[in-house]
């Protein structure tokens, strides 16, 4: 495995710095020889291909090398953030994990072994085939975590082909496809990743202004989190050329701020699952909620309004759930889009629309009209059962300033009133002063 | 369990909300009787009653559609006021008599006093 594209790719970007973590700069050559070192540890501590292998923590560069050596060990690799810390002990059951690796934030590290056979037809699979394997979970928002089984080889094999490279700020967390795939982009094309402990629009200026970042790949739910902090107009941020977007849905109205405020950096959406990998997309332009999925061996269709995909590094299957393809490899991502020609618009989850009296409601659509009111932060809508039209519009809204509950509910109504129809109006209003996300600065839609 | 309103907090309360939302119609309704029948005579649509119903249960913390009265069976101002009367005062609901209902108030509201205390 010594000869692999990686290894000779990273070996060969040499002193460039490949990562920068406390302020320190580790170079490609540094990284490759942690690599190496770990290389050594694994084989020392009788982990083999095939074996299950948790890394646990966040980016540092000691994980960092360990995950590129478990990758060339052919082991199947099941990354855990720091931010899912409670739930790692039933993670590692769920994947099977036999051997553990748990960084601390001063990247020093410790290794269990765990007395667990691998048993699981689709882990023996991936071991028998000598393929590198990665388990990722889903959020788990409603029961329990789903735990996907990839082929890293083929995720992989998109890097290969030169493209440009940026120094890009790893926000999206490594148990995330979207933290896999911004970590895999930077590093296989020379790029530089950036690591900050904390992710507050504050420490994620400072950190675009320290270290001149080009790249910000993020969330919708963090772009309004900056607005409103107000700190872009605080921080250099004229190093910034591109930032992507993903996870959720982006409200236009958040988009267009985002644009005003950053007039100079290029924004693009994309789109991936753990269950199918990251597309190649193209948004209409840098304004523009719609994209184009690109080709590269993905194919999608829309079967009554909902996304299906059939992509070449698509998952062998769930570790805990009943394969999700139907017999022709198509994967309904529950997704319900809109059209226009070549271009796609992603509503939300099909699982999320509200059904009030047979009329169907969107979330997302509610939420980019409250979104546009003074003084709302945030605002989360879902439906709520109701005994006389089955399911009402529930909007939970945190103001930005204290305001009077019944004020800022008065202030809805009339502002809905002369936006949404009738049954699209929020019949039941909860004024909250919490946030409405978690680590992964993406909206939760759950029921607290 | 919230604390109990009083009977005619809770027929006050009702009242109030089905003002406010013929109100918003631009109607301005006239005193309300238990008679009035809330779609044909005050002409609210089953959009209206499914605002008025989650506002109900969000200001008196109960909803009696949940197990104890089937919402088929609401037509009349009168019949949602019961409704919620019966979510705080079940022996409502069994046809008691005005001594049974009279002794259901007070226990209520030695029980909302015990909790005050508490």
């Amino acid at each position: 495995m010594n000869r692999h594209w990686l290894t000779q790719r990273l070996r060969s970007w040499g002193d460039r710095p490949a990562l920068i973590w406390n302020n320190e700069s580790w170079s490609f050559a540094r990284l490759c020889d942690g690599c190496d070192g770990w290389l050594d540890r694994l084989a020392q501590h009788g982990i083999r291909p095939g074996d299950t292998l948790a890394i646990c923590g966040d980016y540092s560069p000691t994980l960092c090398a360990l995950l590129i050596a478990a990758l060339r060990n052919r082991n199947i690799i099941v990354p855990l953030a720091s931010a899912t810390a409670p739930r790692w002990a039933r993670l590692m059951e769920l994947a099977q994990v036999r051997f553990a690796v748990r960084f601390d934030g001063d990247d020093a590290w410790h290794l269990n072994r765990f007395e667990r056979a691998v048993s699981h037809s689709l882990l023996l699979q991936l071991a028998q085939r000598g393929a590198p394997g990665l388990v990722l979970f889903s959020s788990g928002s409603t029961g329990e975590s789903k735990a996907s089984v990839l082929d890293f080889e083929r995720l992989l094999a998109k890097f290969e082909p030169p493209r440009p490279a940026y120094r890009t700020l790893v926000f999206l967390l490594l148990d995330h496809i979207g933290g896999i795939n911004t970590l895999l982009h930077a590093l296989c094309h020379g790029g530089t990743i950036v690591a900050t402990r904390e992710r507050s629009a504050d420490a994620v200026c400072a950190a675009i202004a320290a270290h001149r970042i080009e790249l910000l790949p993020t969330t919708p739910t963090f772009l309004r989190l900056l607005l409103i902090a107000d700190a872009i107009a605080r921080y250099d941020l004229s190093s910034l050329k591109i930032i992507t977007y993903g996870t959720e849905p982006m409200p236009p109205s958040t988009l267009a701020a985002v644009r005003e405020a950053l007039p100079w950096v290029r924004f693009k959406q994309t789109y991936g699952l753990s269950e199918l990998g990251i597309l190649p997309t193209q948004s209409r332009d840098s304004g523009s909620v719609w994209l184009k999925l690109g080709n590269a061996g993905f194919e999608h269709k829309i079967l009554d309004g909902v996304l299906w995909i059939r992509s070449p590094t698509a998952m062998l299957g769930y570790l805990n759930a009943p394969s999700p393809f139907d017999a022709d490899g198509w994967f309904n991502t529950q997704d319900l889009v809109e059209i226009d020609g070549e271009y796609i618009r992603i509503l939300g989850r099909k699982s999320e629309l509200i059904n009030v009296g047979g009329e169907k409601v969107h979330p997302t659509e509610i939420e980019n009209v409250l979104l546009q009111l003074d003084n709302v932060k945030d605002v989360t809508v879902r439906g709520r059962p109701n005994p006389v039209t089955g399911e009402v519009v529930a909007a939970k809204i945190t103001p930005l300033l204290p305001e009077d509950p019944d004020a800022l509910k008065r202030r809805v109504r009339q502002f809905c009133g002369a936006r949404l129809e009738r049954y699209k109006m929020p019949a039941i209003i909860d004024v909250v002063v919490e946030d409405h996300y978690g680590a992964r600065f993406k909206k939760s839609r759950v029921e607290s | 369990m919230p604390t109990a309103p009083t009977l005619a907090q809770i027929e006050s309360i009702v009242h109030d909300r089905i003002r406010a939302i013929l109100a918003e119609h631009g109607g301005e309704p006239a005193r309300l009787t238990g008679a009035d029948k809330l779609n044909a005579t005050l002409g609210l649509s089953s959009l209206d009653l499914a605002v008025l119903v989650a506002e109900l249960e969000a200001e008196l913390g109960v909803d009696p559609f949940a197990k104890l009265v089937s919402i088929t069976s609401v037509r009349s101002v009168g019949d949602l006021v019961r409704a919620y009367q019966q979510a705080f005062f079940p022996e409502l609901g069994s046809g008691a008599d005005d001594g049974a209902v009279a002794t259901a108030v007070a226990r209520a509201g030695k029980r909302r006093a015990r909790r005050e205390r508490g």
